[in-house]
């Protein structure tokens, strides 16, 4: 472990009362080129920390970049720029033994459960691989309690009946039970969940997410929970990091970040989620018909500033750099002062 | 004009033929669709949602067969009643799309790839209404400003628009012929929720200026809670309760839609108790006896494997059109009853209806 | 769009079940499928015991001039040649000597096709470029000109040379349609996941991603031997064969010179010809078969589904039961749905049935 580590936005991250860190992702960036000199840039400068037993969500919309961010660090997509450091280390993956090796520690599960798994084979087989290249030569008999192990580690029961099934004749929830398995079977510390539940009805994400605790706080994994469903962040992160157009316009606690966003693209993401206890109120009220239309992204400047509503000169010249909002919340805006008071107006106006 | 129902389903019921045998996706259901009504019909995937909704517009090809049941039609512009289940091919492409549009889940799938946005209106107008050219890109041109597309992206194709365009650009073509009811599938699941609630105002503020019914299938209900005026919740192929938005979240009174409720999280408010449904819903080959939702169920007791499946009165309810398939009483707007409550409910299986008048 | 698409919900569609079980299993076979391979079973019959039961030996000549010619009878069951040679013995000896030609050429140009597909999709970049180079510059070479040429200048004319000639020349157009295949299966994430529990490439593309492709390469397995009988045949017909060795190609060359058309000898060049003609037969019904088996969408396309013994066209709206409206018509009663032809017939009448 080297010393201290560094603190991502300039804020101690509210993940780290958990445990110790695990992984460090520093100035990540993530270049497509496209030709014709264009150049989409998928992320930019991402830094975060992910802590033994904490939960950290990140959280946008798609082609935020947060998909991107998940490959980086999985080692499925190269950096254009920046470091990774799994427990001080930074990470090699020159070779495949070290692939593997890195794989040991860093696992992902991906987002649709009826593609990650192989029709051909049989939920064993999905098993047995990782144990045998994970956790060394093993009897037949010891890869079977194995993966008997797994599935029951899933609440996959009877684990001998789920072993033998093919993926097709399993329910949705069920295979992702089974993705969560064979990342499990690598016996990670850090498990990265690519949007693990937003494939799956609305009735079982519950189970899934708590099942996805539980496994968390039973192994002590460090777990990034990527999501668009900023509500299901709230419940289940410790940190929450807030990705507009690949970069991130705010962390904080989940339950400050959520329930006063201080970026307006939080605002915004706060406001467009359902409230059922205040029916209609933003459907009815077109509050956000503006920001809503239009995905366009600044091609200089803070890249919200097309769709925000405070967005003034400066904005659109100069891309503004996280600035502190308390220990541990930073939101990358320039008129977070006005941005809060608009807040605070539209609060007790829904009040009224 | 008639004040009756535009849509009136009666106990239909849909099965799959298949070689193991009938899968009863839909069993006897009835629900009736108001003009300018807003339904949403909620439920996991499997339960029967999008099949009671096609099945009644005779859009499933076989193996699905429909068993039984009426669906009446009553439109404006039609003369008497009618019934779709006997309607020939010539009646139903009349009716489908002027009378009943189809908005779907997946814009990319239901486009022409090769078409742009002009020529994709304009295909269906020409299909369906007998105007002039003129008059049909007029109308197209109407349609786009009517969901909010900029005119400059008239000769855009599909793959050039983003996924809410794409979804506006459904809507408008369900709405070309003026329709009387637009069946909505998950219209904006696969869309981001910032776009997806632009989306829901404005079919919101296109239904109060031009008067259509919307059946909207989805399997999330928060949404429905404030987009529909009553929501029906379907389990298993059958209706499970059926009542306005405000008596389904506020008096849930089938212990599923109590589930239902309790299984997402909420951004506003304080942190509630979430729970969630465990288990899986049964085999439709092979139903099982009473209510299908017994396995799942935290208050099931014996008396729940002969329910007879009816929808009674909610007795706790000032609205008679709340009803539900659970004759079992819960404690007004509790979510879990004290199981000494459930116990004696069960021993005097009092239907609702008996005892509520 | 004209009218509304019509929804596909069937249960049994949407289960993307592995192939390879699937294609196990002979009851679950399209028809098309299963006359292909009881055609071919046949001709793999007469190729394995057809030398056993062969009357006479194929090269056999009788110097008795009553017996050059011989037309069929009771003894010579498919007449005998300007050489009083047997038919039928030849044409067993024949069956045979094409048919392991066909299968050699096609387990080895298969083979090849899938190497070089699966591994140019799988690698990209410049290797892709250069194996799809090469590949496309064997399917325009001009295929039967250069057979000539090469069977022509080589030292030996036998069998070997020209399976092996065969199958260079007949790996291109599987390898294309393997690596489009290999491509699509390549971003699926069930491949990302693999890499993600660190599987090596190799073992990736032999154990996750080739089982998935048993279908198509199954198709390009049948294609090519198709190929390999068509091209044989005519090579030997055009004498670029071990004319001394008897398949279907050497029988319609020597029937040939020797003038049997003219002669009225039908006996001798129909057997062979015919035998050609099944045989291609047989492996283009088990190919269409085996393609709609791997493509379910062409599958369901054409299929119409009987319920209560009325067709069901996939175009038609959504068949309405009524169990005992009509006890007369036995299995019970459709209001409405005619099948297509009924339904020109009867125009609009649709509207005044009721039940």
């Amino acid at each position: 472990m080297t010393g201290a580590a560094a603190e991502p936005g300039g804020v101690r991250s509210a993940a780290s009362r958990r445990g110790p860190l695990a992984m460090e992702a520093s100035s990540l960036s993530k270049e497509f080129r496209l030709g014709r000199g264009q150049v989409v840039h998928a992320a930019r400068d991402v830094s975060f920390n992910l802590y033994r037993g904490a939960v950290v969500a990140l959280v946008g919309e798609s082609g935020s970049g947060k998909s991107t961010v998940a490959k980086m660090l999985a080692g499925q997509e190269r950096l254009t720029a920046g470091t990774i450091r799994l427990d001080g280390q930074p990470v090699d993956l020159s070779s495949l033994r070290a692939f593997r090796r890195y794989k040991g520690s860093v696992q992902m599960v991906f987002q649709d459960p009826f593609a990650s798994l192989n029709p051909v084979h049989t939920v064993r087989h999905h098993l047995e691989r990782p144990i045998r290249l994970h956790q060394g030569r093993k009897s037949k008999a010891e890869l079977r309690a194995g993966v008997n192990a797994l599935l029951e580690q899933v609440r996959l029961i009877p684990a001998e009946q789920f072993a033998e099934k093919y993926p097709h004749e399993l329910s949705g929830g069920q295979r992702q039970r089974v993705s969560f398995a064979r990342a499990l079977a690598a016996q990670p510390s850090v498990l990265l969940a690519d949007e693990p539940v937003s494939m799956l009805d609305v009735s079982i994400r519950l189970e899934m997410l708590s099942l996805l605790d539980d496994l968390r706080n039973r192994l002590h994994l460090a777990l990034l929970y990527i999501t668009h469903d900023i509500a299901s962040a709230r419940y289940f992160a410790d940190e929450v990091l807030v990705m507009y157009a690949g970069e991130i316009v705010e962390r904080g606690p989940a339950e400050q970040v959520t329930q006063q966003p201080a970026h307006p693209y939080t605002q915004l993401l706060v406001a467009s989620a359902p409230d059922p206890d205040n029916l209609g109120s933003t459907l009815r009220s077109g509050f956000q018909a503006s920001a809503g239309r239009g995905v366009a992204v600044a091609e200089q400047g803070c890249p919200f500033s097309p769709r925000c509503p405070f967005a003034d000169d400066q904005c659109r010249a100069e891309d503004p750099a996280p600035q502190p909002v308390s220990a541990d919340r930073a939101a990358s805006c320039w008129h977070l002062d006005v941005a809060a008071a608009a807040a605070v107006a539209t609060a007790g106006e829904s009040e009224v | 004009m008639n004040a009756g129902p535009v849509l009136d389903i009666r106990d239909l019921s849909v099965a799959y033929r298949t070689p193991g045998g009938d899968v009863k996706a839909v069993s006897n259901v009835s629900l009736a669709l108001q003009p300018g009504e807003i339904v949403g019909l909620v439920g996991e995937s499997g339960s029967g949602k999008s099949t009671l909704a096609y099945g009644a517009c005779r859009l499933l090809r076989a193996p699905a067969v429909i068993t039984g049941g009426s669906v009446r039609y009553q439109g404006r512009r039609t003369s008497g009643p009618a019934d779709i289940l006997q309607m020939g091919q010539e009646d139903l492409r009349k009716l489908r799309w002027r009378e009943i549009a189809i908005v779907f889940q997946s814009a990319m799938n239901a486009l022409n790839p090769v078409l742009n946005v002009r020529d994709q209106i304009l295909d269906g107008i020409h299909a369906h209404l007998r105007i002039s050219r003129a008059e049909a890109e007029a109308k197209v041109e109407s349609l786009l400003d009517l969901v909010g597309i900029p005119r400059s992206r008239l000769r855009a194709y599909p793959h050039e628009l983003s996924g809410g365009m794409r979804q506006r650009i459904m809507i408008a073509m369900a709405l070309a012929a003026d329709p009387e009811i637009v069946i909505m599938d998950e219209p904006t699941t696969a869309l981001d929720v910032v776009v997806q609630r632009d989306i829901l105002g404005q079919i919101l503020e296109l239904k109060e200026g031009l008067g259509f019914a919307i059946l909207f299938i989805t399997h999330d209900l928060s949404l429905l809670l404030e987009l529909a005026d009553r929501i029906a919740v379907m389990y298993a192929g059958q209706l499970m309760e059926l009542g306005t938005s405000a008596e389904i979240q506020h008096e849930p009174a089938h212990p599923y839609t109590t589930g239902l409720l309790n299984s997402f999280p909420s951004l506003h408010g304080p942190r509630r108790e979430l729970a969630g449904i465990p288990g899986t819903p049964p085999d439709l080959r092979r139903p099982p006896p009473g209510c299908p939702f017994l396995p799942r169920c935290t208050f099931g007791t014996d008396a729940c494997k002969e329910v007879d499946m009816q929808l009674v009165h909610v007795e706790t309810s000032p609205d008679l059109a709340h009803v539900t398939a659970c004759p079992f009483v819960l404690p007004g707007g509790e979510p879990a009853g004290p199981a000494a409550t459930r116990k004696q409910a069960a021993d005097t299986p009092a239907l609702r209806e008996g005892s509520s008048a | 769009m004209t009218a509304a698409p019509q929804i596909v919900v069937d249960p049994a569609a949407l289960a993307d079940e592995p192939q390879v079980r699937k294609l196990g299993q002979w009851s679950r076979l399209p028809v098309k499928a299963k006359a292909g391979a009881i055609l071919l079973g046949l001709f793999v019959l007469a190729g394995v015991i057809g030398p056993m039961v062969a009357p006479y030996s194929p090269d056999y000549q009788s110097t008795n001039p009553a017996l050059a010619l011989h037309a069929p009878d009771g003894q010579f069951l498919l007449g005998t040649t300007q050489s009083g040679q047997d038919v039928l013995s030849q044409l067993l000896t024949g069956i045979r000597m094409t048919l392991e030609l066909a299968l050699l050429v096609g387990v080895i140009a298969t083979v090849l096709s899938v190497v070089v597909g699966v591994t140019s999709a799988f690698l990209g970049g410049l290797r892709d470029e250069a194996m799809s180079l090469i590949s496309n510059v064997f399917l325009v070479i001009p295929q039967l000109p250069l057979l000539i040429l090469l069977l022509g200048y080589l030292p030996q004319k036998g069998q070997t040379a020209t399976i092996l000639v065969l199958s260079l020349l007949g790996w291109a157009w599987g390898a294309r349609v393997i690596r489009a295949q290999t491509l699509a299966i390549r971003s699926r994430d069930f491949v990302a996941a693999a890499r993600e529990t660190g599987e090596s490439t190799w073992r990736i593309i032999a154990v996750e991603i080739v089982p998935n492709q048993v279908s198509l390469i199954a198709a390009s397995f049948v294609n090519t031997v198709l190929y390999a009988i068509g091209t044989s045949v005519a090579l030997a017909f055009l004498g670029l064969a071990d004319l001394s060795s008897w398949s279907l190609g050497t029988m319609l060359y020597w029937s040939q010179s020797a003038q049997a058309l003219q002669l009225g000898a039908w006996w001798w060049f129909v057997p062979p010809g015919l035998a050609v003609a099944l045989m291609g037969t047989g492996l283009v019904l088990l190919n269409t078969g085996i393609d709609e088996f791997g493509n379910p969408r062409l599958r369901d396309a054409a299929r119409a589904v009987r319920i209560g013994g009325r067709r069901q066209y996939p175009a038609d709206p959504t068949p309405v039961w009524q169990p005992g409206a009509q006890p007369r018509s036995g299995l019970g009663r459709l209001v409405h749905s005619f099948s297509r032809a009924s339904l020109a017939d009867h125009g609009t009448a649709a509207g005044g049935r009721t039940s």
